[in-house]
């Protein structure tokens, strides 16, 4: 049995409050962590900083990158910031995190056929009108258009956090296009072959699969029937912080990354541009954003979009994934009533819980909120990637003044959130063992049936004691293991 | 009335473009109010068009120029025929009762919240005068702030509504559309008669729409035809508002003429603003720099 110091590495008290995932609360690990724990302490710590290195080279190599857009005056695009210690999840936990999410989506997804068609949910009152006419994601110009296999949300990625008692709630959903999971099987990829020992110790379920996975769900959309499938990636072009995903799931998939002018639209019909003369596209994986899609329905300044996408979606002669008009089912404002749509369209409890959110547009929330903005992280609905976010506790008081204005002057634009401990996990840092605050970001594919990715991306916040984990504000990351029963 | 209707519009493009697609809300409606008897609409060059309907029940008619063009004509042909000739019948309803009619027609469709809830740049103004703020400070015409119909209990909607779209007509000075700087209504600016007590028909037609909604009312912008020659605008098409009245259904009120819509009036394109209304949507390729130019070669509205 290995000895532990007096004060073990990473279990500095500071955010005592904060989950532990690897630490009990007598500093020990927990009893899923021993096997690996064990294994280090038997070849030493300073074999991890080789490890480390090995993996930011594997990474450097194979150029596995992601781009931030706010450090534009040195050079956009880093190597995939990843720490080689994995977060490990039981398959009991898991078990629950899986029905959960599934129950989640499925509730989403009818919500979004019955807002864009009959609107019960707004005839029943279950959800206020002005939250969905007021959404920058409401999508009037999709109404009554009849989706592919009712499906809407074909890609999610759910955030998970664990509270300050280890269970998990849902932070925010993620049905637009959700991106990381490129980096999820790339995790998986370096830390097979940089760590093949740990690997050795566990029964870790498969993430590998997950491109085979969603080419299964893409070609049982296809109108044409599965079997005479074309389908196309539509990609922003490489200016997009999640290019190497696009290129990657094109790859991975088979299939051809096209950018909105290699496609055209005829009779209603989309074509690709080939060298052989225009082929027919039944299926886009579109990486390209609502506003952006179809300059003749939406932005019309569009470059990135193919004029005409919405009237053959309309015809039901191509499958848009994910859907137009997802994006108001993951507006942060519609968030706080998602366990009141799961229990409307299924007659079930949700299984997961979510954080309490405050909504701007009710004045005692909103007069709560601005005397505690401190205490608070106040989210622009609309927003995703940690941009147009205030965090409370690190804000300066001009910051706090600013957002307060802005609330002020567009509540329905903003939610706010009691600031949650997220839980901690260590990390091999330097040299050191350090805890750092995580989350996690599980894939859900609804094609023939709903299929929940056994991991996702663990997303870690690299500076000390702060809470914001998005990749798009300098967080890392961490392979995720989901244990086999 | 009976209406023949054609308009035409010709698209010049100052270079060729190509992979052309174009979106044209033409159609005169077809519903309780007007019987549409008759529609053509064609392109030449000759390619298929297809037609839907968007989220306000206008239809749109679509097509697609995928080779390299400098022009294309559309064209629209229809025979109308508009059947209110009274628009002050209706089923009476207590002033008592108007608001449970107002809830039970949102209840049974939620998507009218959509033209209740919608704001533009009017709303603040008139949220602000109806709180009590200084006209000055908020930059509103004093004629416009000093007689701002407010909402008056046990009084009919319907009334209130026609004494508000009066009050519209006497105080702003209506303007024409200089289309010949290349305006168009959708350049409409919402506050504009608030400010300056004086707007297009669109503008005018906005202001009494935000002013509805600023009571809870469904209201939504109207273009269409006048039997009689356009008074106010150049474009061909002429703009008013319809608000939702209890125990009659959708009524017009065209504050550029002091009106209510009658049998009159042809209507074309509904929406919560002038952008809704838009006839014409186009995307395309090629060299040009500026859009294909749509012109309008001739508009004919008789009976």
């Amino acid at each position: 049995m290995p000895s532990f110091a007096a004060r073990p590495p990473g279990a500095d008290t500071s955010a005592a409050r904060a989950y532990h995932e690897f630490y009990q609360e007598d500093f020990r690990p927990r009893e899923h962590y021993l096997p690996m724990w064990e294994h280090i302490q038997r070849t030493g710590q300073h074999l991890l900083g080789d490890k480390a290195r090995e993996a930011h080279l594997t990474l450097h190599t194979e150029g596995v990158t992601f781009t931030v857009y706010s450090e534009s005056d040195e050079g956009i695009e880093r190597v995939w910031p990843f720490d080689i210690l994995p977060r490990i999840i039981t398959a009991a936990e898991w078990a629950h995190i899986e029905a959960g999410l599934k129950q989640r989506i499925r509730a989403l997804n009818l919500f979004l056929k019955d807002l864009y068609h009959g609107q019960r949910c707004l005839k029943d009152g279950v959800i206020a009108p002005a939250l969905i006419f007021r959404g920058k994601d409401f999508c009037r110009e999709i109404m009554d258009i009849d989706a592919p296999h009712d499906i809407y949300t074909h890609i999610g990625g759910v955030d998970l956090i664990r509270d300050e008692d280890g269970r998990y709630l849902v932070l925010e959903d993620n049905l637009r296009t959700p991106s990381g999971v490129s980096y999820m099987i790339e995790n998986r990829i370096v830390e097979r072959r940089i760590l093949p020992e740990f690997f050795s110790k566990y029964r870790v379920r498969r993430v590998e699969h997950y491109p085979a996975l969603l080419l299964q769900a893409l070609r049982h959309l296809s109108p044409r029937g599965k079997d005479r499938a074309s389908i196309v990636v539509l990609t922003p072009g490489i200016y997009n912080s999640a290019y190497f995903e696009h290129t990657f799931l094109a790859k991975e998939m088979g299939v051809e990354l096209a950018e909105g002018r290699d496609l055209v639209c005829r009779n209603d019909r989309v074509f690709l541009k080939t060298t052989h003369g225009l082929q027919q596209v039944d299926v886009i994986y579109r990486r390209v954003d609502d506003a952006f899609l179809d300059p003749l329905v939406f932005r019309a300044d569009s470059v990135l979009g193919v004029a005409g996408l919405i009237n053959a979606w309309r015809a039901g002669n191509v499958a848009l994934v994910n859907a137009p008009g997802a994006g108001i089912a993951d507006d942060k404002a519609v968030y706080s009533h998602v366990p009141a749509l799961v229990r409307y369209y299924l007659g079930e409890e949700p299984i997961l819980r979510q954080v309490p959110t405050y909504q701007m547009t009710d004045p005692d929330d909103r007069a709560y909120v601005l005397d505690n903005l401190e205490r608070m992280v106040v989210k622009a609905v609309a927003e995703s990637g940690g941009y147009g976010m205030l965090m409370g506790p690190s804000s300066t008081t001009a910051q706090r003044a600013d957002f307060a204005r802005r609330v002020q002057a567009d509540p329905r634009n903003y939610i706010a959130q009691p600031v949650v401990q997220l839980s901690r996990h260590i990390c091999y840092l330097d040299g050191e063992l350090e805890s750092r605050h995580l989350d996690l970001r599980p894939f859900i594919v609804y094609g023939d049936g709903i299929d929940v990715v056994p991991g996702g991306l663990t997303r870690v916040a690299m500076t000390k004691g702060s809470l914001v984990v998005n990749s798009s504000q300098g967080g890392g990351s961490k392979d995720t293991w989901v244990l086999a029963e | 009335m009976r209406f023949r209707i054609h308009r035409s519009v010709a698209i010049r493009c100052p270079a060729p473009v190509r992979e052309h697609h174009l979106e044209w809300r033409c159609a005169p409606w077809d519903d309780a109010g007007q019987r549409l008897h008759r529609l053509a609409v064609t392109c030449t060059p000759q390619v298929d068009m297809a037609s839907h309907r968007d989220c306000f029940g206008n239809q749109v008619h679509r097509t697609a120029l995928l080779g390299a063009h400098d022009g294309l004509l559309l064209a629209m042909d229809a025979d109308v025929e508009t059947l209110l000739d009274d628009p002050f019948a209706c089923e009476r309803i207590e002033p008592a009762r108007e608001r449970e009619w107002i809830s039970a027609s949102l209840r049974e469709a939620p998507r009218l919240w959509d033209l209740v809830l919608h704001r533009d740049a009017a709303s603040p103004l008139l949220q602000a005068l109806v709180d009590g703020a200084d006209a000055t400070e908020l930059g509103v015409d004093a004629r416009m702030a000093d007689a701002l119909p407010v909402l008056r209990p046990g009084v009919a909607l319907f009334a209130q509504l026609q004494d508000a779209n009066t009050w519209l007509t006497g105080t702003c000075a209506s303007l024409r559309l200089d289309v010949t700087a290349g305006a168009t209504a959708e350049d409409a600016s919402a506050d504009r008669p608030l400010r300056e007590a004086r707007g297009t028909p669109a503008e005018l037609a906005m202001t009494l729409a935000a002013l509805a909604r600023s009571w809870g009312l469904p209201a939504r912008l109207v273009s269409g035809y006048h039997s009689e020659p356009p008074a106010a605008d150049g474009a061909g098409l002429h703009h008013w508002a319809e608000v939702l009245v209890p125990g009659a259904g959708w009524r017009g009120l065209d504050p550029s003429a002091g009106r209510v819509a009658d049998a009159a009036y042809v209507r074309l394109a509904v929406g919560r603003t002038c952008q809704d209304l838009r006839p014409l949507r186009q995307s395309w390729q090629g060299e040009a720099d500026a859009a294909p130019q749509p012109e309008l070669i001739r508009i004919e509205a008789g009976g």
